[in-house]
């Protein structure tokens, strides 16, 4: 991600209510994912819980985060957490939803799975006198970690160990 | 004459309701201005509404082709699809794939209300609860959504405190988050029961087999990945060619629906969930119900609409009225077009006439529509069926007084007698044309006379 991409991204999050984390060192992804409590990564997350998923990309023209169902439980959690907890790697970054389109056409179900959702900030409605409330019936809160793609790698391959 | 009469009297009850107008006002306006400043932020607004008007039209001109692919590709991933000819058979479909499930939640849907799915539903003993806020709020007060994208646009937060305080048993208030905040709770545990999410699908993209849907409260997530089934409804003409058609679609309709730059959630699905992370059976029904009659018969042009609403929005009559005037869940300027062929009952009744009627052709519709329908023109034609079908006296009537106009001599004769003759027959002259419509005391300045001498000034 670009210096310029990181600015208009910043605006396009604060528009959509999303929280984001600029994560450069291991010790602030450790903290990152100890906010999350992640105990059982995206597996059963109950009403109330925080979720914690890996998120497949950034789409920089909305500020929307790219969600694949090609990990089970991940679209589901992302709906019935409190707190939404998403962690994506800073490379893995598209500027126009066409960009993102066009580039998953031919292998669609190999690339984004069964379901996939693009997400722009925590759930809202405006249904009573056209009042903005946060959290409807998904998150009141998404909170997007960006990090190094070794870093993650890094995180995950201790995690296996 | 019965049914045009009774949509004349609703539009103006309606319009002498002062807090509907108010609610109206406000809500349509907040919307129209958000969409405003997005349309001149976003670079190369037009190539995108041109992008995805040529894309509608190419959905509409192949519509049994891509309906044929979409179900194929549907079909070799495992989502069952189902074309349903008309309102009953749409009903009687998902009743067939509920089977003994009871325990239904929906997601906001035009086609379902269009068919009057919640009904049936109710008729045959299912428990259905409306998920969406504003649906969820016209479901309590047994009422029908009064637009396509803001269900409870007509109520102020006063009627829903009273209206929660009641069903709900909450304590009164009238802030909106705490009302959210109680609709959540109450709602939650009836997804969490759920053996059946019943949503629409805003687009099905034919190349790759996709369900799109749009949504912003989480509560169409909830009921497509929760429910053990999830049956997505929507109309044949609903079809992407090809799947970044759905990018232009995707960028136009949260702006000139809701005034966003995107809604909260894109959901595209291609499968049923694996490893029971979600829905094992996934179901898409294909609803016709008129549509390719109003493809033959009307303008097809009309089918190219997206549900965004921005024609509700800006219509001077919309904001006068309200959707429940139009006595058609798709009112506005594109219920006008639509309403006659996908409503039940409402051919036959006079109701299409009626709604031709409820326009004053003012073109602010055209100007917004991001599918670039010519929506004044199809009205436009619409008016002239009408009129190739009025009452015989009214049409002479008509015609006489056309040539009139052309011909000053005349026309000044025939006003002197017009003058004359008490309102009751010049009424009569034109039956159909003075229903609703105050007939004004002739002015004793002539026109004519003031602009003479206004001339002579």
């Amino acid at each position: 991600m670009t210096g310029e991409q990181a600015e208009r991204l910043k605006r396009r999050f604060r528009e959509n209510g999303t929280e984001w984390r600029q994560i450069d060192e291991r010790v602030d992804l450790t903290r990152f994912i100890m906010m999350a409590k992640l105990e059982k990564p995206y597996a059963h997350v109950h009403p109330g819980e925080t979720a914690f998923t890996f998120a497949d990309g950034l789409i920089v023209e909305t500020g929307a985060i790219i969600l694949s169902g090609s990990r089970p439980g991940a679209r589901r959690a992302a709906y019935l957490a409190e707190t939404h907890f998403a962690l994506i790697s800073e490379n893995a970054v598209f500027e126009t939803l066409g960009d993102f389109l066009s580039l998953t056409r031919p292998p669609w179900h190999k690339l984004c799975g069964p379901a996939l959702t693009l997400i722009c900030g925590p759930s809202r409605t405006a249904d009573i006198e056209k009042t903005l409330v946060m959290g409807a019936h998904g998150p009141r809160r998404l909170i997007v970690g960006t990090a190094p793609p070794e870093l993650i790698k890094e995180m995950l391959d201790e995690g296996r160990a | 004459m019965k049914a045009s009469l009774s949509i004349r009297l609703a539009a103006r009850a309606a319009a002498r309701d002062g807090q509907l107008r108010e609610n109206l006002r406000r809500s349509t306006e907040l919307s129209l201005e958000k969409r405003r400043k997005l349309v001149e932020d976003i670079p190369n607004y037009s190539r995108h509404r041109g992008n995805l008007a040529a894309s509608r039209r190419e959905s509409v001109r192949r519509m049994d082709s891509l309906l044929a692919e979409a179900v194929e590709r549907l079909e070799s991933a495992g989502i069952r699809c189902h074309l349903a000819g008309d309102a009953e058979e749409a009903q009687r479909l998902v009743l067939e794939i509920c089977g003994d499930l009871r325990r239904i939640v929906k997601g906001k849907s035009m086609v379902s209300e269009e068919i009057g799915l919640n009904a049936a539903l109710e008729a045959a003993g299912k428990e259905v609860v409306e998920t969406d806020l504003g649906e969820y709020i016209v479901q309590l007060r047994g009422e029908a959504p009064s637009h396509i994208t803001a269900p409870a646009l007509h109520l102020n937060r006063r009627q829903i405190a009273e209206l929660f305080e009641r069903e709900l048993g909450m304590e009164y208030s009238e802030d909106p988050e705490t009302l959210t905040a109680a609709a959540r709770e109450h709602l939650r545990d009836r997804f969490l029961k759920a053996q059946v999410g019943i949503t629409g699908a805003n687009f099905v993209v034919a190349e790759t087999g996709t369900i799109i849907l749009v949504e912003n409260e989480g509560n169409i997530g909830l009921a497509s990945t929760l429910p053990p089934v999830h049956i997505a409804v929507t109309g044949i003409e609903k079809i992407l060619p090809r799947l970044i058609d759905a990018d232009a679609a995707l960028r136009l309709l949260p702006v000139n629906g809701t005034g966003q730059r995107s809604t909260a959630y894109v959901s595209f699905i291609s499968s049923p969930a694996p490893e029971m992370s979600g829905p094992q059976e996934v179901h898409v029904i294909f609803l016709d119900n008129g549509r390719r009659r109003l493809a033959e018969r009307g303008d097809a042009r009309a089918l190219a609409c997206i549900r965004c609403g921005a024609c509700l929005n800006v219509c001077p009559l919309f904001r006068r009225v309200g959707g429940h005037g139009y006595g058609s869940v798709y009112p506005g300027p594109i219920g006008i077009l639509t309403t006659p062929f996908l409503i039940e009952g409402a051919e036959g009744h006079g109701l299409e006439n009626s709604l031709a009627d409820a326009c004053s052709l003012c073109e602010a519709c055209a100007e917004v529509c991001p599918a670039e329908i010519p929506l004044p023109d199809l009205i436009r034609g619409a008016r002239e069926e009408k009129a190739a079908a009025a009452p015989a006296l009214g049409r002479i009537t008509w015609k006489i007084f056309g040539r009139l106009c052309a011909h000053p001599t005349l026309f000044r004769v025939a006003g002197w007698f017009a003058r004359r003759l008490p309102a009751s027959v010049l009424r009569g002259l034109t039956p159909a044309w003075s229903l609703g419509r105050a007939l004004p005391r002739s002015s004793r300045y002539r026109f004519r006379t003031l602009l003479a001498e206004r001339r002579r000034r």
